[in-house]
């Protein structure tokens, strides 16, 4: 059974590494099977393991073999490690296994050198890896409250830039770094920043132009305005409740009051500018958050917000329509002739016999 | 029950004499029992059926029966309670003919066509099916294109009274502008019903039903219904109303098969020339049926629920290369609806919009095996739910065919359900606070009303909405979208308004407020679930929704496959299959228990003599002797002009049987040669084909098949008709035009053979001879439909119908 899976995997997944990995491991869990209840039969095994190797870098064609030579390195390297995750200084970073540390496997591997260009996707990695920490280093840290589009905007344009030189490297590093496995880290990880940058609509926080073929990204006019203008509104709440927040302790409410008094006209400005900007869905999240603080401030925390409710009228107004439909259905049955259809007698033979017959 | 007097034997000397020229119909309102001897009853006022038309026409205040008919009806101050019965059939319906008449004229002009005529013909059908399908997809994109311009307008006005209102205390503003707004909108969509064309009123789906069964709905596919029902549509539902606009799409899409397919319209004195070949009942009735399955599957996006819906609701004469016409027809009209959307929308070429009422794509888990007992209660429930509400509209439309007939009192009613309506809905935003942060609505714009900044109000989010965005919102809204009292007032509102609003007189679909109705509930049973169980493994209330909308649509309407098919489609997902089935199927038993689908009442209401399936049970015993009307009118082979002209103008039959001017006794009427019907007559007449005037050899250039073609489907009326009082002498051979191979059955026939053979073909007329090829009577679909077996609970009866003029 063990053999016609090999040869099945083997024949189909010969140029992929992602899958020589999870070939590995499966030779692994044979493998550890095997030694413990068949110990005689390990040596056939290991040895239909290296020609699976072999194979599949026979077939390999567009300069993967580098890699495969590093991974076989790697594996030589390691040795009865228990763990096969490493940094080789200038070389890579090859996620490996877990292997049972019995295992005489690993060393049957034939150590290989590195070729140029694997130097060079190295470090594009590194580069790219260093990008997206700060990146999500700087995302977190301006979190609460939300304010990482602006923040973050050059972490941001870091990411793209070092994502983007791997993608145009002339070595290929994508087809290296990108595609071959199945995880694809590189690749989500990029995907994530990307993805947190636009739900937020951070591009709409900025004017962003093109200069001799880079693309600049600039602080929007809106934005700025913005900003003034929600800078003097929380000065305003800052200012108001901290004169009477000495005076006055235990009771809010005179003191919202008074907020609500001083700051009402700021705040107006801030939300008529808000509407101004357009729907919230094409708003930067930067301002659409700002907002919703704001509004928090000042709805929920000072109360200012008490919509005025005169249910008299509207209930006497409402009675009143209601009532209509009741007059119209009563005046309807008393005053309209009620509508009756005559029936006719369809002739028929078995009348006419009935009636021959009565008289 | 009244009993026999002396007077009444006194009157049978007219119906004898009737046979031939006069008398013949007579009051009667004693039910009548097919088992037991006759009884009834004639008073003085003995009416002749045909004085009845004529007075009720010439009436200066004509009345208007509602919905199904645009007929003048006499209205007297006899109560005999048959308005709003369920057991009359009316006859003033007509049936459509289907067979097609072989005559002498026929035969000859047969022997011309050609093999390429014929192939011909079948490419102009497909092209025919094509342009039903691009126009009903046209139809359909332009109601939805202004439903959204009329609601975007109204809304934003009425939203921004809210926003200014809201600190100033003047919300009655807010109130007084929405109901401004719909009333107007209402009023004028009832007032274009009541005054244009009120059979347009309603979802459309009783009367193409009638029509597909073939029974004659006067007015229902002209032009001006087809117009009246899509302005009148769009405003209504623009107006608020809790209607949907997708039964009047299936309508519609009838209409504009008729019309398409005849190639000319009468009403605007148009006659393109082209497709002359379809100007008879049983081609039209075929592309009706593809129009109507193109109306479902531009309403629903669901072109095979369309073809299944033609073939369940509707067309009852069927078979393979229609279906794949019609099938063709239903995927054009959503494919075009599709591609008008998407650049509608702004997204050129991205088919994402196949109907107008999509319920958006669902996410995440379907559903978990063990959740479908519940569903099954579920289906209970809608079972329940829907016969309440059939019961609840039906009692409402027999008031309103009785009380509120009136033209001006249509579009009263119509104008104060709108205001009352706006009047709840306000209400009940202003009332109930159900407020939630901005992030957790899925409508591009919500209300904010009394919420705070930053907040919206969900009430809103259902009231202040198109019923089909309300919908959608409670099927993908997050658990805690919504306050459990919020969803519940909901549902206990709409259903109200809903079955109020279902037989006003304006266009309005039943899908979309059942729909609704049944995702509010069944929304409440999806919290419910996770509520009760609040750790446990359950889908989201949308699916809860879901199956609630499904339960209570077919509780009400009590439609099988098509429906879940449609309703597969419309969620785009076929692992619902099996919940829907499941849930449709019970619900449509329980409902049955109590009472009939929605449709069916209103058909019945309306008296119209609709053919079921199968024929009447226990009808084996009962034979053609019994069925048929008696007094035949025949007519002689060769008929003179005047009496001709008198027995059309005393009698308003549409077939006449023809007969050897032979011996007549009691019982038979001559020796049967063929059926010649009413509208070859009026042709011959007016053309003047008289034995006089024409020479028999020239009778071919005198008259073609095409003179008959060409005043389809409006012949005109006898009174229309100028005969000089010197013609009446000349005669008229009708042997060359008259069917000279109908159908006959003998007397002895039982019912239920009859019933097969006058259903499976389709026939308007079956003569019924005895064992000497004399006539003795004839049968129509009336005198079928009379007889009808009513469940009720677990008894069934047969009962024989009264009919009214």
């Amino acid at each position: 059974m063990a053999v016609g899976l090999e040869t099945s995997i083997f024949s189909s997944s010969a140029t992929f590494v992602g899958y020589r990995l999870s070939i590995l491991i499966l030779f692994t869990c044979i493998h550890f099977c095997r030694t413990t209840e068949h110990l005689s039969t390990v040596p056939s095994h290991n040895l239909t393991h290296n020609s699976a190797i072999d194979m599949a870098r026979g077939s390999d064609s567009n300069g993967t073999s580098g890699f495969s030579d590093a991974y076989h390195s790697l594996m030589q390297n390691t040795g009865v490690d228990n763990t096969m995750y490493r940094l080789n200084n200038g070389k890579m970073d090859v996620p490996l296994i877990t292997v049972n540390p019995s295992s005489n496997l690993i060393t049957e591997f034939t150590p290989v050198t590195l070729q140029p260009s694997t130097h060079r996707c190295t470090e594009l990695l590194q580069n790219f890896g260093q990008a997206a920490s700060k990146f999500t280093n700087c995302a977190v840290l301006h979190s609460r409250p939300l304010h990482f589009c602006v923040d973050c905007v050059n972490q941001y344009l870091d990411v793209k830039k070092t994502f983007n030189d791997i993608l145009v490297d002339k070595a290929r590093c994508d087809v290296i770094l990108l595609r071959k496995d199945k995880i694809m880290i590189t690749d989500k990880m990029y995907e994530f920043v990307v993805d947190v940058w636009e739900q937020s609509n951070c591009d709409g926080c900025f004017t962003i132009k093109s200069v001799n073929q880079t693309t600049v990204y600039e602080v929007s006019a809106d934005m700025l305005q913005f900003e003034s203008i929600f800078v003097k509104t929380t000065d305003c709440f800052f200012n108001s409740t901290m004169v009477h927040h000495s005076e006055v302790e235990s009771t809010t409410s005179p003191a919202n009051n008074t907020v609500c008094h001083l700051c009402q006209s700021v705040y107006r400005n801030l939300t008529t500018f808000f509407l101004s900007l357009g729907s919230e869905e094409e708003i930067c999240m930067d301002i659409v958050d700002s907002m919703n603080y704001t509004q928090y401030l000042w709805s929920k925390q000072f109360d200012c917000r008490r919509p005025v409710k005169e249910p008299i009228l509207i209930i006497a107004l409402s009675v009143f329509f209601c009532i209509l439909p009741v007059i119209f259905y009563g005046g309807s049955r008393i005053h309209t002739v009620k509508k009756e259809r005559k029936l006719v007698k369809q002739k028929q033979l078995r009348d006419m016999t009935s009636i021959d017959r009565d008289s | 029950m009244e009993g026999e007097t002396s007077s009444s034997h006194s009157e049978t000397t007219p119906l004898r004499y009737g046979h031939r020229a006069g008398h013949s119909q007579y009051s009667d309102g004693s039910p009548v029992n097919v088992f037991h001897s006759v009884n009834f009853r004639k008073d003085s006022e003995v009416s002749d059926v045909d004085d009845a038309h004529s007075q009720g026409h010439s009436r200066s205040d004509p009345r208007v029966a509602r919905a199904m008919s645009w007929q003048n009806v006499e209205v007297t101050a006899d109560d005999r309670d048959t308005v709003g019965s369920m057991r009359v059939i009316s006859s003033k319906y007509e049936s459509l003919d289907y067979d097609q008449v072989e005559n002498t004229l026929f035969s000859y002009e047969e022997n011309l066509i050609l093999f390429q005529n014929v192939q011909c013909m079948q490419v102009k059908r497909w092209f025919v099916m094509f342009l039903i399908g691009i126009c009903t997809g046209l139809v359909a994109c332009f109601i939805n294109i202004c439903i959204d311009q009329i609601s975007a307008i109204k809304y934003s006005t009425v939203r921004h009274f809210t926003k200014m209102c809201r600190d100033e205390a003047c919300m009655e503003y807010a109130l007084l502008v929405w109901n401004g707004f719909n009333v107007t909108f209402v009023t004028i969509a009832a007032f274009m019903v009541a005054y244009i064309a009120p059979v347009a009123a309603g979802s459309g789906i009783p009367q193409i039903k009638c029509y597909l069964n073939g029974v004659k709905v006067p007015f229902v596919v002209r032009i001006k219904t087809l117009i009246t029902k899509v302005f009148g549509v769009t405003l209504s539902v623009a107006g608020g109303l809790s209607i949907g606009k997708e039964g009047p799409m299936i309508h519609s899409g009838a209409v504009i098969a008729a019309g398409v397919s005849q190639g000319k319209s009468t009403t605007f004195k148009i006659d393109g020339k082209v497709f002359e070949d379809f100007r008879t009942d049983t081609e039209k009735r075929d592309f009706v049926s593809g129009g109507a399955a193109a109306g479902v599957s531009a309403a629903f996006g669901a072109p095979v629920g369309g073809v299944l819906f033609s073939l369940e609701e509707g067309a009852s004469f069927w078979n393979q290369s229609l279906t794949w016409r019609i099938f063709f027809a239903s995927m054009v009209s959503t494919f075009t609806l599709n591609v008008v959307l998407s650049y509608y929308n702004g997204d050129p070429w991205t088919l994402s919009n196949p109907g107008l009422v999509t319920f958006g794509k669902f996410t995440g888990q379907a559903y978990y095996g063990y959740e479908i007992p519940i569903f099954l209660l579920m289906g209970v429930a809608g079972g329940l739910l829907g016969a309440l509400f059939n019961g609840l509209n039906y009692r409402l439309s027999v008031f309103r065919l009785k009380y509120v007939y009136l033209r001006l009192s249509c579009v009263t009613e119509a104008a104060l359900v709108a205001l009352v309506t706006t009047t709840i809905s306000f209400t009940m935003i202003y009332f109930i606070s159900d407020c939630h942060p901005i992030g957790s609505n899925s409508s591009p714009e919500p209300l904010q009303f009394f919420c705070d900044d930053g907040e919206f109000s969900a009430t809103a989010t259902l009231f202040f909405n198109t019923p089909e965005e309300a919908l959608k919102s409670l099927f993908h809204d997050p658990l805690g979208a919504y306050k459990p009292v919020t969803v519940g007032v909901f549902f206990c509102i709409y259903f109200c308004l809903a079955c109020w609003t279902y037989g006003l007189g304006v266009p309005s679909g039943l899908f979309i407020p059942s729909l609704l109705t049944g995702a509010a509930w069944g929304r409440l049973v999806g919290i419910f679930v996770h509520y009760v169980f609040p750790g446990g493994h359950f889908s989201d209330p949308g699916k809860y929704a879901l199956i609630g909308a499904a339960a209570q649509l077919g509780g009400i309407v009590r439609m099988t496959i098509s429906l879940t098919v449609i309703l597969i489609e419309a969620t785009g997902d076929v692992t619902y299959g099996l919940p829907l089935m499941l849930v449709l199927m019970i619900s449509k038993w329980v409902g049955d228990y109590f009472n009939l689908g929605l449709y069916d009442i209103h058909i019945l209401l309306q008296s119209v003599p609709l053919l079921p399936w199968e024929p009447p049970a226990m009808a084996h015993n009962i034979s053609a002797h019994d069925v048929m009307s008696h007094p035949v009118v025949t007519l002689n082979t060769i008929e003179t002009v005047g009496k001709i002209v008198d027995a059309m103008s005393h009698h308003h039959h549409n077939g006449f049987p023809v007969v050897d001017p032979n011996e007549v006794t009691d019982r038979s009427f001559g020796t049967y040669r063929g059926l010649i019907l009413r509208s070859q007559l009026i042709v011959l007449l007016k053309k003047e084909v008289f034995n006089e005037t024409v020479g028999v050899t020239s009778l071919r250039q005198r008259i073609r098949l095409k003179d008959f073609r060409d005043e389809y489907p409006r012949y005109p009326g006898i009174k229309d008709i100028k005969v000089k009082p010197e013609h009446r002498q000349y005669h008229i051979d009708l042997r060359p035009f008259m069917n000279p191979t109908p159908y006959t059955v003998s007397q002895n026939s039982s019912l239920s053979r009859i019933f097969r053979l006058f259903r499976g073909l389709g026939l308007r007329h079956l003569v019924v001879v005895d064992d000497h090829s004399q006539v003795v009577g004839i049968v129509s679909r009336k005198d079928l439909a009379r007889y009808r077996v009513f469940h009720h609970h677990f008894k069934l009866e047969l009962e024989e119908l009264h009919i009214s003029i």
